[in-house]
Protein backbone atom coordinates (compact mmCIF):
# COMPACT_ATOMS: atom_id res chain seq x y z
CA UNK A 1 0.00 0.00 0.00
CA UNK A 2 1.09 3.17 -1.03
CA UNK A 3 1.06 6.07 1.29
CA UNK A 4 -0.50 9.29 -0.09
CA UNK A 5 1.80 12.49 -0.18
CA UNK A 6 1.02 15.21 2.74
CA UNK A 7 0.73 18.09 1.19
CA UNK A 8 3.85 20.59 1.88
CA UNK A 9 1.53 23.13 4.24
CA UNK A 10 2.15 23.50 8.14
CA UNK A 11 -0.72 21.57 9.82
CA UNK A 12 -2.99 24.05 11.08
CA UNK A 13 -4.20 22.20 14.77
CA UNK A 14 -7.90 22.18 15.60
CA UNK A 15 -9.26 24.56 17.79
CA UNK A 16 -9.90 23.15 21.46
CA UNK A 17 -13.03 21.28 22.26
CA UNK A 18 -14.20 23.13 25.23
CA UNK A 19 -14.52 20.24 28.23
CA UNK A 20 -17.10 22.19 30.19
CA UNK A 21 -19.92 25.08 28.79
CA UNK A 22 -18.92 28.27 29.99
CA UNK A 23 -20.67 28.85 32.47
CA UNK A 24 -18.82 32.10 33.95
CA UNK A 25 -17.96 34.51 31.48
CA UNK A 26 -13.74 34.49 31.64
CA UNK A 27 -12.12 37.58 31.50
CA UNK A 28 -9.59 38.21 28.98
CA UNK A 29 -6.39 38.35 30.36
CA UNK A 30 -5.51 41.59 28.93
CA UNK A 31 -8.49 43.37 30.25
CA UNK A 32 -6.50 42.51 33.88
CA UNK A 33 -5.45 46.16 35.31
CA UNK A 34 -2.37 46.92 36.89
CA UNK A 35 -0.49 43.92 35.33
CA UNK A 36 2.16 44.80 32.43
CA UNK A 37 1.21 42.38 29.40
CA UNK A 38 4.11 41.78 26.87
CA UNK A 39 3.26 43.22 23.40
CA UNK A 40 1.64 40.58 21.18
CA UNK A 41 3.34 42.22 18.00
CA UNK A 42 7.24 41.95 19.42
CA UNK A 43 6.02 38.76 20.68
CA UNK A 44 5.10 37.51 17.30
CA UNK A 45 8.38 39.48 15.77
CA UNK A 46 11.01 36.69 17.84
CA UNK A 47 9.22 33.96 16.33
CA UNK A 48 9.37 35.11 12.92
CA UNK A 49 12.39 36.83 10.38
CA UNK A 50 10.98 38.66 7.59
CA UNK A 51 8.04 37.06 7.64
CA UNK A 52 9.52 33.60 7.71
CA UNK A 53 9.04 32.04 10.92
CA UNK A 54 12.02 30.40 12.89
CA UNK A 55 12.47 27.01 13.89
CA UNK A 56 12.47 26.86 17.85
CA UNK A 57 16.02 26.18 18.03
CA UNK A 58 16.92 29.04 16.12
CA UNK A 59 14.28 31.13 18.42
CA UNK A 60 16.18 29.92 21.35
CA UNK A 61 19.51 31.13 19.85
CA UNK A 62 17.91 34.55 18.54
CA UNK A 63 19.24 36.49 21.91
CA UNK A 64 23.27 34.97 21.23
CA UNK A 65 23.30 35.58 17.99
CA UNK A 66 21.64 39.18 17.99
CA UNK A 67 24.54 40.02 20.89
CA UNK A 68 27.19 38.23 18.73
CA UNK A 69 25.79 40.35 15.31
CA UNK A 70 26.17 43.60 17.57
CA UNK A 71 29.55 42.92 18.95
CA UNK A 72 30.72 42.63 15.51
CA UNK A 73 29.13 45.49 14.09
CA UNK A 74 30.85 47.15 17.16
CA UNK A 75 34.14 46.37 16.67
CA UNK A 76 33.65 47.23 13.11
CA UNK A 77 32.64 50.51 13.96
CA UNK A 78 35.46 51.05 16.10
CA UNK A 79 38.07 49.44 13.96
CA UNK A 80 36.82 52.26 10.75
CA UNK A 81 36.66 55.32 13.78
CA UNK A 82 40.33 54.18 14.66
CA UNK A 83 41.44 54.82 11.43
CA UNK A 84 40.11 57.66 10.46
CA UNK A 85 41.80 59.35 14.13
CA UNK A 86 44.84 57.59 13.69
CA UNK A 87 48.05 59.67 11.93
CA UNK A 88 48.98 58.06 9.01
CA UNK A 89 52.73 57.10 9.41
CA UNK A 90 55.06 59.19 7.97
CA UNK A 91 56.88 57.73 5.10
CA UNK A 92 60.70 57.00 5.55
CA UNK A 93 62.90 59.96 4.82
CA UNK A 94 65.70 58.99 2.00
CA UNK A 95 69.17 60.74 3.09
CA UNK A 96 70.68 61.68 0.22
CA UNK A 97 74.60 61.42 1.48
CA UNK A 98 76.37 64.26 0.10
CA UNK A 99 80.07 64.09 0.39
CA UNK A 100 81.21 66.54 3.20
CA UNK A 101 85.23 68.08 3.39
CA UNK A 102 86.00 66.66 6.55
CA UNK A 103 87.23 69.43 9.19
CA UNK A 104 90.53 66.98 9.62
CA UNK A 105 91.84 66.90 6.55
CA UNK A 106 94.35 64.03 6.33
CA UNK A 107 98.06 64.57 6.52
CA UNK A 108 100.61 63.02 5.48
CA UNK A 109 103.98 61.94 7.47
CA UNK A 110 107.14 63.18 6.78
CA UNK A 111 110.07 60.38 6.89
CA UNK A 112 111.60 61.78 9.60
CA UNK A 113 108.54 61.38 11.65
CA UNK A 114 108.26 57.69 11.83
CA UNK A 115 111.80 57.28 12.61
CA UNK A 116 112.73 56.36 16.18
CA UNK A 117 114.98 59.27 16.76
CA UNK A 118 112.23 61.31 16.12
CA UNK A 119 109.99 59.79 18.97
CA UNK A 120 113.00 59.59 21.15
CA UNK A 121 113.31 63.16 20.70
CA UNK A 122 109.61 64.14 21.24
CA UNK A 123 109.58 61.78 24.12
CA UNK A 124 113.12 63.68 25.68
CA UNK A 125 111.25 67.28 24.87
CA UNK A 126 108.11 66.37 26.94
CA UNK A 127 110.66 64.59 30.08
CA UNK A 128 112.67 67.85 30.11
CA UNK A 129 109.73 69.71 30.11
CA UNK A 130 108.05 67.90 32.99
CA UNK A 131 111.58 68.77 34.61
CA UNK A 132 111.28 72.69 33.95
CA UNK A 133 107.60 72.71 35.43
CA UNK A 134 108.44 70.72 38.66
CA UNK A 135 111.53 72.98 39.23
CA UNK A 136 111.63 74.40 42.61
CA UNK A 137 113.28 77.93 43.24
CA UNK A 138 113.91 76.73 46.70
CA UNK A 139 114.18 73.32 48.74
CA UNK A 140 111.58 73.38 50.76
CA UNK A 141 114.09 71.15 53.13
CA UNK A 142 116.36 74.05 53.29
CA UNK A 143 114.15 76.18 54.74
CA UNK A 144 116.85 78.54 57.22
CA UNK A 145 116.06 78.19 60.96
CA UNK A 146 114.06 81.45 62.32
CA UNK A 147 116.39 82.67 65.07
CA UNK A 148 115.15 85.18 67.72
CA UNK A 149 118.30 86.37 68.38
CA UNK A 150 118.17 89.57 71.05
CA UNK A 151 117.71 87.58 74.52
CA UNK A 152 115.51 90.43 75.49
CA UNK A 153 116.73 91.54 79.01
CA UNK A 154 116.61 95.00 79.90
CA UNK A 155 120.31 95.75 79.61
CA UNK A 156 120.33 94.23 76.42
CA UNK A 157 122.46 95.83 73.50
CA UNK B 1 139.40 32.25 33.56
CA UNK B 2 138.95 36.19 32.22
CA UNK B 3 135.21 34.97 32.23
CA UNK B 4 135.31 34.12 36.43
CA UNK B 5 137.27 37.57 36.88
CA UNK B 6 135.38 39.69 34.90
CA UNK B 7 132.23 38.09 36.88
CA UNK B 8 134.31 38.53 39.99
CA UNK B 9 134.54 42.20 39.08
CA UNK B 10 131.44 43.27 38.41
CA UNK B 11 129.72 41.60 41.20
CA UNK B 12 131.63 43.49 43.33
CA UNK B 13 130.69 46.80 41.19
CA UNK B 14 127.20 45.81 41.97
CA UNK B 15 127.47 45.82 45.40
CA UNK B 16 129.43 48.76 45.66
CA UNK B 17 126.65 50.53 43.96
CA UNK B 18 124.30 48.85 46.13
CA UNK B 19 125.06 49.67 49.08
CA UNK B 20 127.14 53.11 48.90
CA UNK B 21 124.35 55.00 46.55
CA UNK B 22 121.57 54.32 48.71
CA UNK B 23 123.34 55.74 51.63
CA UNK B 24 124.47 58.58 49.50
CA UNK B 25 121.24 59.49 49.15
CA UNK B 26 120.22 59.18 52.22
CA UNK B 27 122.58 61.35 54.22
CA UNK B 28 120.59 64.51 53.33
CA UNK B 29 117.56 62.88 54.64
CA UNK B 30 119.26 61.50 58.07
CA UNK B 31 121.06 65.22 58.13
CA UNK B 32 117.00 66.29 57.87
CA UNK B 33 115.61 64.76 60.39
CA UNK B 34 118.58 65.51 62.83
CA UNK B 35 117.98 69.10 62.09
CA UNK B 36 114.48 68.59 62.29
CA UNK B 37 115.30 67.34 65.93
CA UNK B 38 117.42 70.09 67.01
CA UNK B 39 115.10 72.64 65.78
CA UNK B 40 112.21 70.71 68.26
CA UNK B 41 114.90 70.62 71.33
CA UNK B 42 115.42 74.44 70.55
CA UNK B 43 112.24 75.29 70.55
CA UNK B 44 111.64 73.80 74.02
CA UNK B 45 114.88 75.05 75.77
CA UNK B 46 113.74 78.43 74.36
CA UNK B 47 110.40 78.64 75.43
CA UNK B 48 111.99 77.02 78.98
CA UNK B 49 114.77 80.31 78.89
CA UNK B 50 111.60 82.39 78.15
CA UNK B 51 109.58 81.52 81.21
CA UNK B 52 113.18 81.46 83.28
CA UNK B 53 113.61 85.20 82.26
CA UNK B 54 110.15 86.20 82.81
CA UNK B 55 110.55 85.13 86.58
CA UNK B 56 113.71 86.26 86.98
CA UNK B 57 112.84 90.25 85.50
CA UNK B 58 109.72 89.62 88.28
CA UNK B 59 111.18 88.57 90.89
CA UNK B 60 115.04 89.44 90.46
CA UNK B 61 116.01 87.14 93.02
CA UNK B 62 119.17 84.79 93.12
CA UNK B 63 117.65 81.71 92.21
CA UNK B 64 115.80 83.09 89.33
CA UNK B 65 118.98 84.83 88.12
CA UNK B 66 120.72 81.53 88.52
CA UNK B 67 117.97 79.55 86.97
CA UNK B 68 118.17 81.80 84.06
CA UNK B 69 121.60 82.09 83.58
CA UNK B 70 121.33 77.90 83.55
CA UNK B 71 118.62 78.02 81.17
CA UNK B 72 120.24 80.69 79.06
CA UNK B 73 123.51 78.84 78.58
CA UNK B 74 121.08 75.92 77.51
CA UNK B 75 118.98 77.67 74.99
CA UNK B 76 122.71 79.21 73.73
CA UNK B 77 124.25 75.87 73.24
CA UNK B 78 121.06 74.43 71.37
CA UNK B 79 120.83 77.40 69.33
CA UNK B 80 123.87 76.78 67.65
CA UNK B 81 123.48 72.83 67.49
CA UNK B 82 120.42 74.13 65.51
CA UNK B 83 123.30 75.92 63.20
CA UNK B 84 125.29 73.20 63.00
CA UNK B 85 122.73 70.81 62.06
CA UNK B 86 121.70 73.01 59.24
CA UNK B 87 124.87 73.78 58.06
CA UNK B 88 125.68 69.80 58.03
CA UNK B 89 122.15 69.71 55.86
CA UNK B 90 124.11 72.13 53.26
CA UNK B 91 126.94 70.17 53.24
CA UNK B 92 124.86 67.39 52.34
CA UNK B 93 122.91 69.11 49.98
CA UNK B 94 126.29 70.45 48.27
CA UNK B 95 127.02 66.60 47.77
CA UNK B 96 123.98 65.17 46.46
CA UNK B 97 123.94 67.94 43.79
CA UNK B 98 126.35 67.11 40.96
CA UNK B 99 124.71 69.94 38.95
CA UNK B 100 126.88 72.12 40.74
CA UNK B 101 130.82 73.37 39.34
CA UNK B 102 133.75 71.93 41.58
CA UNK B 103 134.72 75.77 41.93
CA UNK B 104 131.05 76.84 42.79
CA UNK B 105 131.13 73.09 45.46
CA UNK B 106 134.38 74.21 47.25
CA UNK B 107 133.55 77.25 47.74
CA UNK B 108 130.21 77.29 49.40
CA UNK B 109 132.25 73.63 51.47
CA UNK B 110 134.60 76.73 52.44
CA UNK B 111 131.65 78.96 53.44
CA UNK B 112 130.25 75.99 55.30
CA UNK B 113 134.01 75.06 57.24
CA UNK B 114 134.27 78.88 58.06
CA UNK B 115 130.46 79.17 60.53
CA UNK B 116 131.18 76.03 61.42
CA UNK B 117 134.55 77.18 62.60
CA UNK B 118 132.94 80.19 64.10
CA UNK B 119 130.13 78.64 66.01
CA UNK B 120 132.87 76.07 67.82
CA UNK B 121 134.28 79.24 68.99
CA UNK B 122 131.13 80.12 69.96
CA UNK B 123 130.08 77.36 71.91
CA UNK B 124 133.43 77.82 73.71
CA UNK B 125 131.93 81.16 75.09
CA UNK B 126 128.73 80.02 75.76
CA UNK B 127 129.83 77.02 77.80
CA UNK B 128 132.09 79.64 79.73
CA UNK B 129 128.64 81.87 80.60
CA UNK B 130 128.10 82.99 84.41
CA UNK B 131 126.26 85.50 84.37
CA UNK B 132 123.63 87.53 82.29
CA UNK B 133 125.85 89.83 81.20
CA UNK B 134 128.48 86.80 79.79
CA UNK B 135 125.22 85.29 78.03
CA UNK B 136 124.25 88.73 76.64
CA UNK B 137 128.15 89.10 75.17
CA UNK B 138 127.83 85.30 73.80
CA UNK B 139 124.42 86.16 72.44
CA UNK B 140 125.83 89.26 71.16
CA UNK B 141 128.91 87.88 69.45
CA UNK B 142 126.33 85.55 67.10
CA UNK B 143 123.65 88.51 66.91
CA UNK B 144 126.95 90.73 64.96
CA UNK B 145 127.86 87.85 62.29
CA UNK B 146 124.96 86.41 62.30
CA UNK B 147 124.46 88.54 58.80
CA UNK B 148 127.49 87.10 57.32
CA UNK B 149 126.18 83.50 58.81
CA UNK B 150 122.93 83.99 57.54
CA UNK B 151 124.10 85.54 54.05
CA UNK B 152 126.33 82.11 53.31
CA UNK B 153 123.39 80.00 54.47
CA UNK B 154 121.29 81.52 51.55
CA UNK B 155 123.83 81.43 48.64
CA UNK B 156 124.43 78.01 49.35
CA UNK B 157 120.51 77.01 48.64
CA UNK B 158 120.24 79.62 46.00
CA UNK B 159 123.38 78.32 44.30
CA UNK B 160 122.10 74.78 44.26
CA UNK B 161 118.91 75.88 42.88
CA UNK B 162 120.65 77.97 40.81
CA UNK B 163 122.98 74.73 39.53
CA UNK B 164 119.60 72.57 39.02
CA UNK B 165 118.41 75.26 36.69
CA UNK B 166 121.59 75.56 34.52
CA UNK B 167 121.24 71.82 34.38
CA UNK B 168 118.06 72.16 32.98
CA UNK B 169 119.21 74.65 30.49
CA UNK B 170 121.68 72.67 29.39
CA UNK B 171 119.69 69.76 28.65
CA UNK B 172 117.15 72.83 26.63
CA UNK B 173 120.26 73.45 24.97
CA UNK B 174 121.03 69.83 23.87
CA UNK B 175 117.08 69.55 22.43
CA UNK B 176 118.17 72.55 20.51
CA UNK B 177 120.41 71.03 18.42
CA UNK B 178 117.94 68.00 17.90
CA UNK B 179 115.45 70.11 16.86
CA UNK B 180 118.23 71.56 14.16
CA UNK B 181 119.14 68.17 13.06
CA UNK B 182 115.33 67.51 12.58
CA UNK B 183 114.83 71.23 10.54
CA UNK B 184 117.63 69.71 8.49
CA UNK B 185 116.31 66.58 7.67
CA UNK B 186 112.69 67.33 7.15
CA UNK B 187 113.70 70.32 4.87
CA UNK B 188 113.63 68.20 1.78
CA UNK B 189 109.97 67.35 2.38
CA UNK B 190 108.80 71.31 2.67
CA UNK B 191 107.96 73.88 0.45
CA UNK B 192 110.03 77.14 0.60
CA UNK B 193 106.94 78.73 2.64
CA UNK B 194 107.30 76.21 5.53
CA UNK B 195 111.12 75.98 5.42
CA UNK B 196 110.94 79.81 6.23
CA UNK B 197 108.78 79.25 9.03
CA UNK B 198 110.54 76.41 10.19
CA UNK B 199 113.85 78.41 10.66
CA UNK B 200 112.05 81.57 11.89
CA UNK B 201 110.43 78.81 14.97
CA UNK B 202 114.12 78.11 15.40
CA UNK B 203 115.42 81.83 15.55
CA UNK B 204 112.52 81.77 18.20
CA UNK B 205 113.55 78.38 20.27
CA UNK B 206 117.24 79.71 20.30
CA UNK B 207 116.51 83.63 21.28
CA UNK B 208 114.58 81.79 24.52
CA UNK B 209 118.38 80.42 25.29
CA UNK B 210 120.00 83.70 24.70
CA UNK B 211 117.58 85.33 27.34
CA UNK B 212 117.71 82.47 29.89
CA UNK B 213 121.64 82.65 29.27
CA UNK B 214 121.83 86.22 30.16
CA UNK B 215 118.94 85.76 33.46
CA UNK B 216 121.58 83.08 34.69
CA UNK B 217 124.70 85.24 34.32
CA UNK B 218 122.61 87.85 36.11
CA UNK B 219 121.45 85.34 38.72
CA UNK B 220 125.08 84.51 39.17
CA UNK B 221 126.10 87.85 39.94
CA UNK B 222 123.79 88.29 42.40
CA UNK B 223 124.03 85.17 44.69
CA UNK B 224 127.77 85.95 44.50
CA UNK B 225 127.28 89.64 45.84
CA UNK B 226 124.75 88.49 48.52
CA UNK B 227 125.74 90.10 51.37
CA UNK B 228 124.28 92.53 54.00
CA UNK B 229 124.49 93.75 57.28
CA UNK B 230 120.89 93.33 57.82
CA UNK B 231 118.40 90.49 57.66
CA UNK B 232 115.67 92.89 56.33
CA UNK B 233 117.65 93.89 53.14
CA UNK B 234 119.06 89.89 52.98
CA UNK B 235 115.74 88.94 52.81
CA UNK B 236 114.54 91.60 50.15
CA UNK B 237 117.48 90.76 48.05
CA UNK B 238 116.76 86.69 48.72
CA UNK B 239 113.07 87.48 47.56
CA UNK B 240 114.48 89.06 44.31
CA UNK B 241 116.64 85.97 43.40
CA UNK B 242 114.20 83.60 43.57
CA UNK B 243 111.74 85.82 41.32
CA UNK B 244 114.79 86.13 38.72
CA UNK B 245 115.25 82.32 38.92
CA UNK B 246 111.58 81.95 38.40
CA UNK B 247 111.45 84.05 35.05
CA UNK B 248 114.36 81.92 33.64
CA UNK B 249 112.57 79.37 34.56
CA UNK B 250 109.54 80.48 32.15
CA UNK B 251 111.69 81.51 29.78
CA UNK B 252 112.77 77.43 29.06
CA UNK B 253 109.11 76.54 29.44
CA UNK B 254 108.45 79.32 26.58
CA UNK B 255 110.96 77.86 24.79
CA UNK B 256 110.22 74.33 25.48
CA UNK B 257 106.74 74.54 23.95
CA UNK B 258 108.28 76.27 21.14
CA UNK B 259 110.20 73.03 20.46
CA UNK B 260 107.25 70.93 20.62
CA UNK B 261 105.26 73.66 18.30
CA UNK B 262 108.37 72.76 15.99
CA UNK B 263 107.88 69.07 16.50
CA UNK B 264 104.59 69.18 15.81
CA UNK B 265 105.17 71.03 12.34
CA UNK B 266 107.86 68.58 11.20
CA UNK B 267 105.55 65.85 11.80
CA UNK B 268 103.52 66.11 8.60
CA UNK B 269 104.45 67.03 5.30
CA UNK B 270 101.26 69.53 4.59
Amino acid sequence: MEETPKPFSPEIPSPPVPTEPPSVPQVAQSQIPGIPQQPAKEHEALKTFAGIPLPPMVEKLLPLILAVVAIFFGILIFAVVQKFIEKPEPKPVTIIVTPTPSPTPVHIFTTVATTSAFMAFESNVASLSGKVEAFQNEDPSLTTPSLVLPLGFPNDR
Amino acid sequence: MRRVQFGIALFFVCTLVLFVVPHIAASSQQAYQDYLYQADVYRQKYNAFQISQNEYLKFKTLASEADVISKTRDMLSQRSLLLRAYLLLLSEKLNETPQLTGSESDLYHQYIKNEVAFLETLSQFVNSVQSVNDAENASGRLEDHYAILASSMRQITLGISLAKLRSLGDDYSQSMVAARLLIDQVRPELTIDRQTTADRWFGKISDKRTIFLQKLDAITKAISSLKSTSLGDLDAKTSDIKTQLADAQSELTEGLSYIKELINAMRYKD
